[in-house]
């Protein structure tokens, strides 16, 4: 935590305070379950051996970040956690239940996720922030606007930003609002790929202090960033594994 | 109103004497196309040509079940030409983009034919074989570009419909923004031919009625109808074919299946 201590330093105190306003998830029994867990998992992409042995057990609330070196898997396995890549052995559970073709659907119904770069059908910033709540599962979670405007004064966005083409709208901005928006949908888990790879060491503060205002939040993270990684609660080594078959 | 002046072979030949100019002038900017320009117009003869004899039969028989036979057998070359001309592979889209075709043309057909020009008997070869022909033809040429935009585009850009998924749409959303894009992709050009017809071109249909002895009042009628129908039928085609090839193009997880593309 010192690293964080230090990094709110260098936001000098210009971070709006995350505790003030973050949206908390809705209630979600986990019943004893970890939030995700995965054990002796292995993963291949034809001769290709991503994972192997891999095991990890993730805490409800906890907030994590896999490091490793590229193509070592830490992507696959935020995939594994969705539903989009299947193991080849080992079990994945995500808040109790084991995740299989016909349980995607509703492990997907509590994530939210950040890939790396986002090319999304959305004409406007607003657009884009909004974009997951058009969907019917989403619709009763319609944030009001004053919830939208301390969302995006926690990351340090004007509301003006909003009513801006997208395509006009900086890597960084961009970022921050998919990081707003994966926030204001209130899921139990939030999956981020590389969160901070368009952002400055302000923005990347601002994203990682509204992620950590939120208790109940399970993050599960991708970093090759040492000052995101710092402020997680624990840092997962994915090694590299390229054994052939 | 007299039926058109028919054209003796010599005549044909006489006709055929144009293309020197446009095979001149490939030849003279090599521009590799004469071979196949040479190729296809030998194909487009002897295939209208073959096409003039069975449909000489198709119209003295004038039989409802060989009229049918006819229709699902262009179906089923129709649907082995759009599957060639995209990159998917036939296993996984022959029997959607068939169907498709099918009720498309049924339903068309059967408005056309029965309500609208009201013929007691709706298989009467003289206006089922043309019109059916017709809507095939279009219902196949708009189906390529809706097919071929759809699933390029989901395969380019899986990761976004992999958000959609990961937050919270179902299968039908985070497919809405690619049938959006296929539908604009395939029927523009309808949109614009319809808009411009008859301003900067003679339709082609108008224009074989007139020269078949049509007065141009009805000639123009028949026009107006067969645009709506082909529309109309394209977009049934279109739609159905995207419908049931999303049976067997995702698997249970919703991903898209690499193996529906030829070359995977």
């Amino acid at each position: 935590m010192e690293r964080t201590d230090q990094r709110q330093k260098e936001a000098g105190g210009h971070a709006p305070s995350a505790s003030m306003s973050a949206p908390q998830p809705k209630d979600i029994d986990f019943d004893g379950n970890a939030a995700v867990e995965m054990r002796n998992i292995r993963v291949a992409f034809g001769e290709k051996r991503i994972l192997t042995g891999f095991s990890i057990h993730v805490l409800p609330g906890e907030k994590i970040c896999l490091s490793g070196p590229s193509g070592a898997g830490k992507t696959t396995l935020l995939n594994l956690i969705m539903g989009f890549v299947y193991p080849e052995q080992g079990d994945v559970q995500v808040m109790g239940r084991p995740l299989r073709p016909d349980t995607a659907r509703w492990v997907r119904s509590h994530t939210a996720w950040i890939p790396q770069d986002i090319h999304v059908h959305a004409q406007t910033a607003g657009e884009f922030l909004l974009l997951p709540f058009h969907f019917r599962q989403n619709k009763h979670l319609l944030p009001a606007q004053d919830n939208i405007r301390q969302m995006l004064t926690l990351l340090d966005l004007e509301p003006s930003l909003l009513s801006q083409p997208l395509v006009s709208v900086s890597g960084g901005q961009r970022q921050r609002l998919a990081i707003a928006s994966a926030l204001l949908l209130q899921k139990r888990i939030l999956l981020m790929d590389e969160p901070t790879s368009a952002l400055d060491a302000h923005s990347a503060q601002l994203a990682a202090n509204a992620v950590r205002a939120i208790d109940d939040l399970t993050v599960i993270s991708v970093s090759h960033d040492p000052n995101w990684a710092g402020v997680m609660d624990r840092v997962v080594d994915v090694p590299a594994n390229h054994q052939s078959q | 109103m007299e039926a058109s002046l028919d054209i003796s072979i010599l005549n044909l030949a006489l006709g055929f004497l144009l293309m020197i100019i446009p095979i001149y002038v490939f030849h003279r900017y090599k521009t590799g196309l004469v071979n196949d320009t040479l190729l296809a117009t030998l194909r487009m003869t002897v295939q209208l040509f073959l096409v003039g004899i069975y449909l000489e039969y198709l119209f003295r028989w004038n039989n409802a079940w060989i009229n049918l036979a006819w229709m699902i057998l262009m179906i089923v070359v129709a649907a082995y030409t759009n599957m060639r001309r995209s990159r998917l592979r036939f296993r996984y889209f022959l029997i959607p983009v068939g169907l498709a075709l099918l009720v498309s043309l049924v339903v068309v057909d059967a408005w056309f034919l029965g309500l609208v020009i009201r013929l007691d008997y709706v298989f009467e070869s003289q206006y089922f074989i043309p019109i059916t022909g017709m809507l095939l033809g279009n219902c196949m040429k708009t189906n390529v570009i809706a097919l071929n935009t759809y699933f390029k585009g989901l395969r380019k850009d899986e990761l976004a419909y992999r958000y959609y998924l990961a937050n919270g749409a179902n299968r039908q959303e985070a497919l809405a923004p690619h049938i959006r894009l296929a539908l604009q992709e395939s029927f523009n050009p309808n949109i614009a031919m319809m808009a411009v017809m008859g301003l900067i071109a003679l339709p082609g249909t108008m224009t074989g009625q007139i020269l078949g002895g049509s007065s141009p009042a009805v000639a123009i009628k028949y026009q107006i109808m067969l645009m709506i129908t082909v529309f109309v039928s394209s977009m049934i085609t279109v739609i159905l074919t995207i419908w049931l090839s999303d049976r067997f193009a995702f698997d249970q997880s919703d991903r898209l299946k690499e193996e529906i593309f030829r070359g995977a």
